[in-house]
C-alpha cells in the first residue's frame, strides 16, 4: 500500500494510517513512505528490520523506501476481505499502479475465473473504492464452497479402456479434470475432443461424445458424467499395394505387416508407414477408405505415387 | 507383504526429464513448480541457452532479492541469465534475464526496474492464465493489461526497495525497440511509468552495475556457432564443420544452413542430455564411435504419446525444444559438453567433414566483451578521449574524472546514442 506524503485529511484515514503504518513505515517529518506489499497489517516492523539487515549486507544500497506523492490517479492500498490476499494476487498487485477502472474490472473478471480454477466454482468478487490521498481498492471476495471432482463416469458400454479415457481428460499434473482435482469445464471440453480422436484412432469412427453432465453436490463434490455413443468398431479390411513391381509391392505389404480383420489401430498403422518409408521408399503413401456397410477400413499402400 | 511393497516402490524407476530425476513439485501436484523446473532444465540441458557467469548471476540475484522483500512473494524468485534475447518471468517463481537486456542498461536501478516488472508478473501469477486460461482469457487485451500492470507495479517495487523510481522509464526506453501486440505501445508504457516515478530520487547504482558487467559478452555470443574462414566453428563443442567452395551458405551463426549439391544440411548445437534423448529416439539408427565422439545416424521417429500427467507436461515442453521433425534423416555427434544435430534434407547423400576446432579458430570466434574504463577528465563523453570507436554509452553524457565508462573491448560496428 501507499502512505501519503501529506497528513491524513479525515479521521478514518488517520486511523487506517496508524494501523497500517504502525511503527516502521511511519512518517518522517512531513513525508510518508511506501510500505511493503504485505504491510497492511503490523508486519511493517518486520520489513523495517529486514531492510535494516539488507543495509548492513549491501553498503552501497540506501535502504530507505522512496517517498510517494499523493495522487488519486494512483492506487494506494488494496484491502481484501472474504479470502486471503494470496487468493486474488492479480488484484493485490494493483497496489501502486495507476487507477484504471475499466482495467480493474477486467482484472477482477480474470481473478474470479482464477478462483474457479482453484475449485471455488461459485466464487464472486466485488470491488469498491474510496479516494483519499490515493485511490484505495476494497476487494470483497465471496468464495463459496471449494469443489473437487468426486467421480467421473462414462455413460457407455464400449470396450475402450477406462484408464485411457481418464488419462485423456486429466490435466496439469493431476490437479485438473481428474478425481480429486478441480473441474475446468472448457479444458474438459478440449480433452474430450482429444478423447474422440483416440476413439477414432482405435476404430470407433462414428463416435460421438456428448456434453458432460456436471453435478455440484453438497460437501464440495463434483460428479461428472460423460455420455459416449461409440458406435460400431471398425476392423481393417483388405490391404493392397499399388504401383511399383510385384516384388516391391510384396515387400511393401510385408513391411507394413497390417493384418486384415484386426481392429483398426491408427497409431500402429502410422508407425508401419514410417517403417515402410524408411526401408522401401520415402514416397510411400497410404490411402484409407471406410466401408460403412461392412464396418471395415480398406488400406491401399501406394509406392512411387506422383507428388 | 509390506516389505515387498516397499521393495517394489524402491525398484520402480523415478521419473526423469532430460537425464535428471524430476524434483518434488513434479511428483506432488505442483504443475507451476514442475513447469518452471523443466523450463530451467531446458535452458541448461537442451538449448545450451544459459550465460555462464556465476558472479553476474549472483549480483542480479541480490538485486531481485532486495526487490522481493517489498513484494507480496513469500520467497525470492530464482534468477537465470539467458543467452537469448528474451527476458521473462516463468512458472515456479523463476525470472529469466537476457544478457542482451542487461547489456542495454545504464544503472542498477534500471536493472532493478526490469526485474521488478518480471517480479510483478510473478506476484500477480499471470502465468496461471497461460497454464489454465481459455484462449479468450489469454487475449491480446488481457496480455496488454498484465504488461501495463507489471510496468506500473514495478515502480512501486522500486520505491519500496529504495531505487530511483524514474529508472523504470529509462529502463523501458533502453530495452524496448518496437511495438508488439502483447504489450501496450512503447511510448504509452514509458509515459505511464514516467508519470508514476517523476521528480523523486533514489538509489541509481550506475557504478555498481558497471562493475558487475565488466567483461560480460556483448552482442551475439558466437559460442554456438560462427563462420571462421572455410569452416563453421562451434566453440561450445570445440567442433569445426568444413564448408566447401561450392556450398551455398544460407546461415552460419547459431544454426548452419547449407545447400550442398541437391542436399540441404541444417546443423545446430544442443545440450548433451537432449542429444542423448534424440539419439535414442532415432529409427534404424547406426552408431559409430569416432574421434569426435559418438555419432548416431538414423531417421527421426514420431514421439510416442505418454498419457501420464507428467508425460503430458514434458511433451508440451519438449515440443518447444530444437529437434528434427519426424521422418528427417539425422546425424548426431555427441561431444563432452553437448552435441551437434545435423539434419539432412533434399536429395543425395552429401559428404560431411567435421574435425576438432583449432586454437586459432576458437580465438577467432571469441565474442566481443564489455570493458569498463574510466573518464580521464570531467566533461561530455563526446569531448573526451575515452574508448573511441568502442563507446557503449550516449556521447552526450557528462561524467566526472575517474567515472566508469561502458566500452566494448574491441571496436564496434556502430556506436550507440549518436
Amino acid at each position: 500500500m501507499l502512505v501519503p506524503r501529506d497528513g491524513p485529511s479525515n479521521p478514518e484515514m488517520a486511523d487506517r494510517l496508524s494501523r497500517s503504518a504502525r511503527g516502521a513505515m511511519g512518517r518522517r517529518g512531513n513525508h510518508a513512505v511506501i510500505a511493503g506489499a504485505s504491510l497492511a497489517e503490523p508486519t511493517g516492523v518486520r520489513l523495517y528490520l529486514v531492510l535494516g539487515l539488507a543495509a548492513c549486507a549491501s553498503p552501497h544500497l540506501r535502504p530507505e523506501p522512496v517517498v510517494a506523492t499523493c495522487s488519486t490517479e494512483r492506487v494506494g492500498s488494496v484491502t481484501v476481505t472474504g479470502a486471503a490476499r494470496s487468493m486474488v494476487p492479480a488484484l493485490a498487485v494493483l497496489e501502486g499502479t495507476l487507477d484504471d477502472p475499466a482495467r480493474t474490472a477486467r482484472v477482477a473478471r480474470a481473478a474470479t475465473e482464477a478462483l474457479h480454477w482453484r475449485g471455488f466454482a461459485q466464487a464472486k468478487i466485488a470491488i469498491t473504492k474510496s479516494a483519499q490521498c490515493f485511490t484505495d481498492l476494497h476487494v470483497a471476495v465471496t468464495l463459496g464452497p471449494e469443489y473437487q471432482i468426486a467421480a467421473i463416469a462414462f455413460d457407455t458400454n464400449d470396450d475402450f479402456p477406462r484408464a485411457q479415457r481418464l488419462a485423456a481428460l486429466e490435466d496439469a499434473l493431476g490437479t485438473v479434470n481428474t478425481i480429486g482435482g478441480v473441474l475446468i469445464e472448457y479444458r474438459l471440453q478440449r480433452a474430450l475432443e482429444v478423447l474422440a480422436k483416440r476413439y477414432r484412432d482405435a476404430g470407433w469412427l462414428d463416435v460421438e461424445i456428448g456434453a458432460p453432465a456436471v453435478q455440484y453436490a453438497a460437501r464440495g463434490e463434483v460428479h461428472v458424467t460423460i455420455p459416449i455413443a461409440a458406435g460400431t468398431r471398425y476392423r481393417v479390411g483388405a490391404v493392397r499395394a499399388l504401383g511399383g513391381n510385384a516384388t516391391l509391392r510384396q515387400q511393401l505389404l510385408a513391411q507394413l505387416g497390417i493384418a486384415p480383420g484386426t481392429w483398426y489401430d491408427g497409431p500402429a498403422i502410422r508407425r508401419a508407414l514410417e517403417r515402410a518409408r524408411l526401408s522401401i521408399d520415402r514416397r510411400v503413401e497410404l490411402r484409407a477408405s471406410a466401408l460403412e456397410d461392412r464396418h471395415e477400413i480398406e488400406l491401399e499402400a501406394i509406392v512411387e505415387a506422383k507428388r | 507383504m509390506r516389505s515387498l511393497v516397499v521393495l517394489l516402490v524402491a525398484c520402480s524407476p523415478a521419473p526423469s526429464y532430460l537425464g535428471t530425476e524430476v524434483p518434488k513439485p513434479c511428483t506432488t501436484r505442483d504443475p507451476e513448480g514442475c513447469l518452471g523446473w523443466m523450463m530451467e532444465r531446458d535452458l541448461f540441458a537442451a538449448e545450451l541457452g544459459t550465460y555462464d557467469d556465476a558472479s553476474l548471476r549472483a549480483y542480479v540475484q541480490r538485486v531481485v532479492d532486495r526487490l522481493a522483500r517489498g513484494s507480496s512473494l513469500g520467497a525470492t524468485p530464482r534468477i537465470m541469465i539467458a543467452d537469448h534475447d528474451e527476458t521473462y518471468a516463468t512458472a515456479g517463481r523463476r525470472i529469466i534475464v537476457s544478457r542482451t537486456t542487461i547489456e542495454k542498461l545504464e544503472s542498477e536501478a534500471e536493472l532493478a526496474g526490469i526485474l521488478a516488472h518480471e517480479l510483478a508478473h510473478l506476484e500477480a501469477r499471470h502465468v496461471l492464465v497461460t497454464l489454465f486460461g481459455r484462449p479468450e482469457s489469454d487475449s491480446a487485451a488481457n496480455r496488454r493489461d498484465a504488461e501495463a500492470i507489471a510496468d506500473e507495479r514495478a515502480v512501486a517495487l522500486l520505491e519500496r526497495a529504495g531505487y530511483a523510481p524514474s529508472a523504470m522509464a529509462s529502463a523501458l526506453a533502453a530495452v524496448l525497440e518496437q511495438d508488439d501486440v502483447d504489450h501496450p505501445p512503447r511510448a504509452e508504457r514509458i509515459a505511464r511509468v514516467a508519470k508514476l516515478g517523476a521528480n523523486r530520487g533514489g538509489f541509481e547504482g550506475r557504478a555498481e552495475l558497471l562493475a558487475n558487467i565488466d567483461r560480460m559478452v556483448i552482442g551475439r555470443d558466437s559460442r554456438l556457432g560462427d563462420r571462421v574462414d572455410d569452416a563453421w566453428v562451434v566453440p561450445a563443442l570445440s567442433l569445426a564443420f568444413e564448408l566447401y567452395d561450392d556450398d551455398r551458405v544460407v546461415s552460419a551463426d547459431d544454426i548452419l544452413v547449407v545447400r550442398r549439391d541437391r542436399a540441404t544440411i541444417l546443423a545446430y548445437a544442443v545440450g548433451a542430455p537432449w542429444a542423448r534423448e534424440l539419439a535414442t529416439s532415432l529409427d534404424a539408427s547406426e552408431v559409430e564411435r569416432s574421434r569426435l565422439g559418438l555419432v548416431t545416424r538414423g531417421t527421426m521417429s514420431t514421439a510416442r504419446a505418454d498419457d501420464s500427467p507428467l508425460g503430458k507436461l514434458a511433451r508440451a515442453i519438449r515440443n518447444t525444444l530444437p529437434q528434427p521433425i519426424a521422418g528427417t534423416e539425422v546425424a548426431i555427434v555427441e561431444r563432452q559438453h553437448g552435441a551437434l544435430v545435423i539434419e539432412l534434407g533434399g536429395k543425395g547423400a552429401p559428404v560431411l567433414h567435421m574435425r576438432a576446432a583449432s586454437e586459432a579458430e576458437l580465438v577467432a570466434s571469441e565474442p566481443n566483451r564489455i570493458s569498463i574504463e574510466h573518464a580521464p577528465a570531467a566533461g561530455r563523453l563526446s569531448a573526451l578521449d575515452v574508448c573511441t570507436g568502442r563507446l557503449l554509452e550516449r556521447t552526450d553524457r557528462t561524467v566526472e574524472a575517474g567515472d566508469p565508462v561502458k566500452c566494448a573491448a574491441a571496436a564496434m560496428e556502430t556506436v550507440r546514442g549518436e
